[in-house]
């Protein structure tokens, strides 16, 4: 078909689709790659993001601000109601902070009596949210801290109450976040008051599910989950959430974190417990064999 | 061809490659990460909405380079999400003439469905090679966020950029 040219021979149009079916054959051998070798085309990913967001940034934020801000023009008509739970919040929360500091300082007193070292290498960073995913595939977010701040993949994500996720894929300058809410996330929890385990996977809807759960009518509404440190990924009791009942009847998570509002979150930066390997050097030289003939020359490079 | 206010092809080229890296960095932008909101997939519209209205296809290169651009930076899945752009801008422009001759009811109305198509297609292409696929509830509030952008992004493509001259003055370019 001429497409509208009545005087172009018809060359260009199979010449088109021979561009075109070469095209769709690279495209398709290009997705092939990317489920073949997911880690490498991930991390290629993550480096042009690096390269392309910090360089748009300026346009980002402030279309986010404003969007923001008309979000927040909305709350304007209820300020008044606003003010009357804050009021009753405040009061509230005094009693808290009462009963807080009173365990804060009893606290203090029984590590003082136990001696106890706590683990210094558990600093972070706080970083702003300069990106979002774009598309349902995946629920992700771009930070603005990446492997010159310290960040590596694996890092934990929090905002100021609760986890938000973790790090997977490091620029030199961003980083990409798994959201809890994303079908590849797991984090291993505990429900607080009844002590069960659960695995919280998400499954891209807001409420993540609660799998593997031991007891389930020993799960109510409300219960608070925190995450063990099972697996060395995620520090243990970091507050994930609270559960609830789904529409589906299931339980699920409600995060603490709060997603409708993530512009700024703290990355934990998390040197990895070192691990003991063998007796080591403190029993003494392993020369207790002299029988042994002297190792090759290859072994010891 | 085309009359003398009417854009030239490198400049058509150049005013779709901008409004398509405009098209991709709009869905970058946080307004809810996490949450309920999905972006529509302005470019798909875009590129929909333009083909109809020019008077010849864009290049092959830059609906690749495109496509491509808005999968990695998308996170979507690598060169499902170009393939489907390619095939469905291909099938549109051969299409063109009996699609410009329908009400715009049905211009949109075949612009989603072959949106659904390409969302079935990347569907299919994940659950085949065992990949994680997002909920088809997902999918469908996709489908359905860039439905309802397709009349606003035809709307400025029509209005706002020229791509040729009043259809009055092609008669033959009409249902033959």
């Amino acid at each position: 078909m001429a497409l509208g040219k009545d005087s172009d021979p018809d060359y260009f149009g199979s010449l088109r689709r021979l561009l075109i079916l070469i095209s769709a054959g690279l495209l398709l051998a290009l997705f092939l790659v990317w489920r073949i070798d997911n880690a490498r085309v991930e991390q290629f990913r993550v480096t042009l993001l690096d390269r392309v967001t910090p360089g748009f940034e300026w346009t980002l934020r402030p279309v986010a601000a404003t969007a923001r801000m008309i979000a927040d023009l909305r709350a304007w008509r209820r300020v008044y109601q606003q003010n009357e739970e804050l009021r009753r919040e405040v009061q509230r929360m005094q009693g808290w902070r009462e009963a807080a500091l009173q365990l804060e300082q009893k606290n203090a007193r029984l590590l003082a009596l136990n001696n106890v070292r706590l683990n210094p290498r558990l600093t972070y960073v706080t970083a702003e949210v300069m990106a979002d995913a774009g598309s349902p595939f995946r629920r992700s977010a771009m930070v603005n801290v990446g492997r010159a701040d310290g960040v590596s993949d694996g890092s934990t994500v929090v905002d100021g109450l609760g986890l938000v996720g973790r790090i997977a894929g490091v620029g030199e300058r961003s980083a990409r976040v798994i959201l809890l809410t994303d079908a590849s996330s797991r984090v291993p929890g505990v429900v607080l008051p009844s002590g069960q385990r659960v695995m919280v996977s998400g499954d891209n809807s807001v409420a993540p599910p609660l799998d593997f759960v031991g007891q389930a009518e020993a799960l109510r509404p409300g219960d608070r989950v925190v995450s063990t440190g099972d697996g060395g990924l995620y520090p243990p009791d970091i507050l994930i959430g609270r559960v609830t009942l789904g529409a589906d009847g299931r339980q699920r998570l409600r995060p603490a974190a709060d997603y409708r509002r993530l512009d700024f979150v703290r990355v934990l930066r998390r040197a990895p417990p070192p691990v003991i390997e063998g007796p080591g050097e403190i029993i003494g030289p392993l020369a207790a064999q002299p029988d042994l003939p002297p190792a090759p020359p290859e072994a010891r490079q | 061809m085309s009359g003398a206010r009417a854009l030239s092809r490198p400049a058509r080229t150049g005013l779709l490659l901008l409004l398509g890296v405009v098209a991709i960095h709009a869905a970058l932008i946080p307004l809810g990460p996490g949450g309920m909101l999905v972006p529509p997939d302005l470019l798909y519209c875009l590129v929909i909405a333009w083909v109809l209205r020019a008077p010849d296809a864009p290049p092959v290169w830059l609906l690749v380079g495109l496509g491509l651009a808005a999968d990695i930076l998308l996170s979507r899945p690598i060169g499902l999400g170009a393939l489907g752009l390619l095939l469905a801008a291909e099938v549109a422009g051969r299409n063109r003439i009996l699609l410009r001759g329908l009400p715009f009811p049905a211009e949109w109305a075949a612009a989603a469905i072959g949106y659904a198509l390409i969302l079935a297609g990347i569907y299919a292409a994940l659950r085949l090679t065992f990949a994680e696929a997002p909920a088809p509830y997902d999918l469908l509030r996709y489908l359905v966020a860039t439905a309802l952008a397709y009349p606003l992004v035809a709307l400025a493509v029509a209005w706002g950029v020229r791509l040729r001259t009043a259809e009055r003055a092609h008669p033959r370019e009409r249902l033959t």
